[in-house]
């Protein structure tokens, strides 16, 4: 069974199609790029596959399921969707520990999180604090709190510096070395171009192209994934 | 459930903001104890300590309801909405364990909020040598006190969840005080109204107002209004998505 499945995924608000009939599935032990201009539907996608917003029609499983049915979600998949969700007045411990609760996760694996993303020393001060990038990372032990084999990571590397950047290539690497399914949408091409297996491109909420890096450059005669992309999403008008 | 339960007590603990609340009542009802005494003694009343339990309950209501904004608005208002849904995915649970905690808490604030009173005015009584004519303490209006600010809590709660703003789910009530209060009986050419209201309801739960309802009756429709608001709170939070 697929990991994730997406079949005939629409998203509508009033007249405009932020998702339009898009299907996709993902096998274990792979980190798959999520590709797309600005509004082409990538994040409205994820937030469908996470159930944080309801297709028009479609559906979106994860192991089989949607995720409102997931019987341990923590568990079963580690999402980031944004660093600012996170109540500024609460630590970065205690934020981790209150999405901990649920799924009955011990505060000491919390405390191994946060020194895995490099936060031990920022663990007790308030979140209001935090740079963007702290955030970023706090965000990421999050979605690693229920050790899942599934993650979906909406623009993981934004407001990471270089060597939070190598630091995250390093991280998500390792991941799917463990068997673990990525998927991980994001604008900075060339740093994806290092770090996925595969890729998923989008264009006006449809599938534009599919398959490894390696193919995909070929198969379109381009030297890098910004080339691959201009081609494919040239102006925001579809090939 | 009880997870979800003990999610939601972690998120009201780990807040500063539930402390300066909670610090806020004891000052404030404590404030509110001493002055009422005072002002007993200068005008050579009796002095009662069921009155004297009584004095900080509007105070005690509006800040429950101001804690209880800020956990069901405060979540979308910091977004933080999203990552509790990634965790417990059924909203209608969510919901459900948010408005019991935050009418919990709303109780506890009250009750903290009488005792500091009620110490603050046999501090102030003995201090000025004064002693109390009436000592008996109505335990049903005492319970009443703290069951309102528990049920305008969950009220409060679903309020903040269909408006999602902070500052517009307290406009809301505020207006609804000091205006909707007063002038719906007049517009309506119907005085007894006011026995309907929250505000008359919650007055007959703790013996005061003008021919209030029985306690039951009004137990039964101020729990109707909470049950209401949470049931559209409920409708729309499963209909619309969070941004």
């Amino acid at each position: 069974m697929p990991r994730i499945e997406l079949a005939h995924l629409t998203k509508r608000y009033g007249a405009v199609t932020a998702v339009d009939d898009l299907s996709f599935s993902l096998e274990p032990g792979s980190i798959t790029g999520f590709v797309g201009a600005n509004g082409a539907g990538k994040s409205t996608t994820l937030r469908m596959l996470l159930g944080l917003t309801r297709p028009t029609s479609g559906t979106a499983t994860i192991d089989g399921r949607p995720y409102a049915d997931l019987p341990d979600p923590t568990r079963a998949v580690g999402a980031l969707t944004a660093p600012d969700v996170f109540h500024p007045g609460r630590t970065g411990r205690n934020a981790l520990r209150v999405l901990a609760r649920p799924a009955g996760i011990t505060d000491r694996w919390v405390d191994e999180l946060l020194e895995l993303v490099d936060l031990t020393g920022a663990a007790r001060r308030r979140v209001g604090g935090y740079s963007t990038g702290m955030r970023q990372r706090l965000g990421l032990a999050a979605a690693l709190l229920g050790d899942p084999p599934t993650l979906i990571l909406d623009e993981p590397a934004n407001g990471l510096d270089p060597l939070g950047i190598a630091w995250l290539r390093r991280l998500l690497r390792d991941l799917a070395d463990q068997g673990r399914t990525l998927l991980v949408s994001s604008h900075q091409l060339a740093e994806l171009a290092q770090t996925v297996d595969g890729l998923i491109l989008i264009d006006h909420g449809r599938l534009v192209a599919r398959g490894t890096t390696t193919d995909l450059l070929a198969r379109h005669q381009s030297a890098s994934l910004e080339e691959l992309f201009l081609d494919l999403v040239s102006n925001g008008t579809r090939p | 459930m009880t997870a979800l339960l003990s999610t939601e007590t972690v998120k009201l603990r780990t807040l500063p903001t539930t402390w300066i609340v909670a610090a806020l009542a004891v000052a404030a009802s404590a404030a509110i104890g001493f002055a009422a005494v005072r002002i007993s003694i200068g005008a050579h009343e009796p002095l009662h300590l069921a009155a004297l339990a009584g004095t900080p309950a509007q105070a005690m209501w509006f800040l429950a309801i101001v804690s209880a904004v800020l956990a069901g608005a405060g979540e979308f208002q910091h977004r933080t909405i999203r990552t509790t849904l990634l965790a417990a995915p059924r909203r209608g649970r969510v919901l459900a364990a948010k408005s019991a905690v935050a009418g919990a808490y709303g109780g506890l604030l009250v009750l903290l909020g009488t005792a500091a009173a009620v110490v603050a005015g046999l501090i102030t009584a003995a201090a000025s040598g004064v002693s109390f004519t009436g000592s008996d303490v109505s335990w049903a209006h005492l319970a009443g006190t703290v069951a309102v600010g528990a049920v305008f809590a969950v009220l409060a709660t679903g309020l903040g969840m269909i408006t999602r703003s902070t500052a517009l789910a307290v406009g809301a009530v505020l207006l609804w005080r000091f205006v909707g209060e007063g002038i719906l009986p007049a517009l309506l050419h119907h005085d007894g109204l006011t026995r309907w209201t929250p505000d008359g309801t919650a007055g007959a739960l703790i013996g005061i107002g003008d021919h209030p309802l029985a306690p039951w009756a009004a137990a039964l429709v101020l729990s109707s209004y909470a049950v209401a608001i949470c049931g559209l709170a409920a409708a729309l939070f499963l209909r619309r998505d969070p941004a």
